[in-house]
């Protein structure tokens, strides 16, 4: 019965793939959409870990700053598929640097509550000490 | 099944591997008989682990465990209890402090780091307590945290002691619906 839903989801997602690919002007334009339907997918996921997660945990601080990067990495996304559909050019062509700047910078603090996260919650010292508290004394 | 007294909790845990057990103890002799499990444990049975305190302070629990001559190098604490009361919250040899009761999310986290982080095969996890988490969370999520706590304690393989303080009147309920997903509720009353 998995397998049976495992292959109708690997189905629905080729198919899904083919439409964007084929309803597409141009190549560029779908790999934008393919690009934005994967991103909308990340954020609703992270959306709902957040909503899940306990108020000022650690899991959910770090939660909220990677989904602050899925944002302008969607946002990226949308801004480089207006570009090709309206060819913008000039000042409104930086505005993609802007949010692939401020993806980056939202990945940093992500990156740094994820090390605090690892250097809080990981045990590898304390672990050490109950190997060696667990060694059966050598008698005289 | 309901067994009674700290001999029951030697004899009939003894020689199982991995259970899950939730243990009543009345107010008066609860620092008594989870000192008393604890030894158990650590010095008769030599198995290290977890210990989750809500309840007491590491420093209180580490002196006190000391007195009773039990070797705490064995145990991670988990303490949820310091900071919320304002208390030095840097990370020690043997404790991580974690915020407060209601954060059940970085209870977890902590839980699953240390027990994964704690060698040998056999290990322990002393939830303690039940009662403390139903003063800031309500009934139903402490239920479905203890269902979950259930559930990772049997992928974990883990001799699991979930203590609850016996108030009929406030945990009766909660107790009755914990006790379907126990393997073994333990009266320390008697």
């Amino acid at each position: 019965m998995k397998l049976l839903k495992n292959i109708f989801v690997v189905i629905a997602i080729i198919a899904g793939l083919y439409a964007i690919f084929a309803l597409s002007p141009s190549t560029e334009i779908g790999f934008g959409f393919f690009a934005l339907s994967f991103g909308l997918l990340a954020i609703l996921w992270t959306v709902n870990a957040y909503r899940d997660l306990s108020p000022n945990s650690s899991l959910r601080n770090y939660t909220a700053m990677f989904l602050v990067s899925l944002v302008f990495i969607l946002l990226h996304s949308i801004w480089s598929t207006l570009i090709i559909l309206f060819n913008f050019k000039g000042f409104l062509n930086y505005i993609n640097y802007l949010f692939i700047s401020a993806a980056y910078v939202a990945f940093v603090f992500a990156a740094y509550n994820i090390l605090k996260i690892g250097k809080e919650f990981g045990f590898r010292e304390q672990a050490k000490e109950i190997k060696k508290a667990l060694k059966p004394k050598k008698s005289r | 099944m309901k067994k009674s007294g700290m001999k029951d909790f030697e004899d009939k845990l003894r020689n199982l591997k991995d259970y899950i057990a939730l243990a009543t103890v009345p107010a008066s002799s609860y620092s008594k008989s989870n000192k008393e499990m604890i030894r158990i444990l650590i010095n008769t049975q030599n198995t290290p682990g977890v210990y989750v305190t809500l309840n007491k302070p590491f420093n209180i629990l580490e002196k006190d465990f000391k007195i009773s001559k039990i070797d705490i190098n064995k145990i991670i604490f988990i303490d949820a209890v310091t900071k919320t009361a304002g208390g030095k919250t840097s990370k020690t040899k043997n404790c991580l402090f974690i915020g407060s009761p209601e954060n059940l999310s970085d209870i977890s986290l902590a839980m699953d780091q240390a027990v994964r982080a704690v060698p040998g095969k056999e290990k322990f996890v002393f939830f303690d307590s039940l009662s403390t988490l139903l003063i800031f969370n309500s009934a139903e999520v402490v239920a479905r945290f203890i269902h979950f706590l259930a559930g990772k304690m049997r992928v974990w393989k883990v001799k699991g002691i979930i203590i609850s303080l016996e108030d009929k009147k406030n945990n009766k309920e909660l107790i009755d619906k914990l006790s379907q997903v126990c393997d073994i509720v333990l009266d320390l009353g008697g």
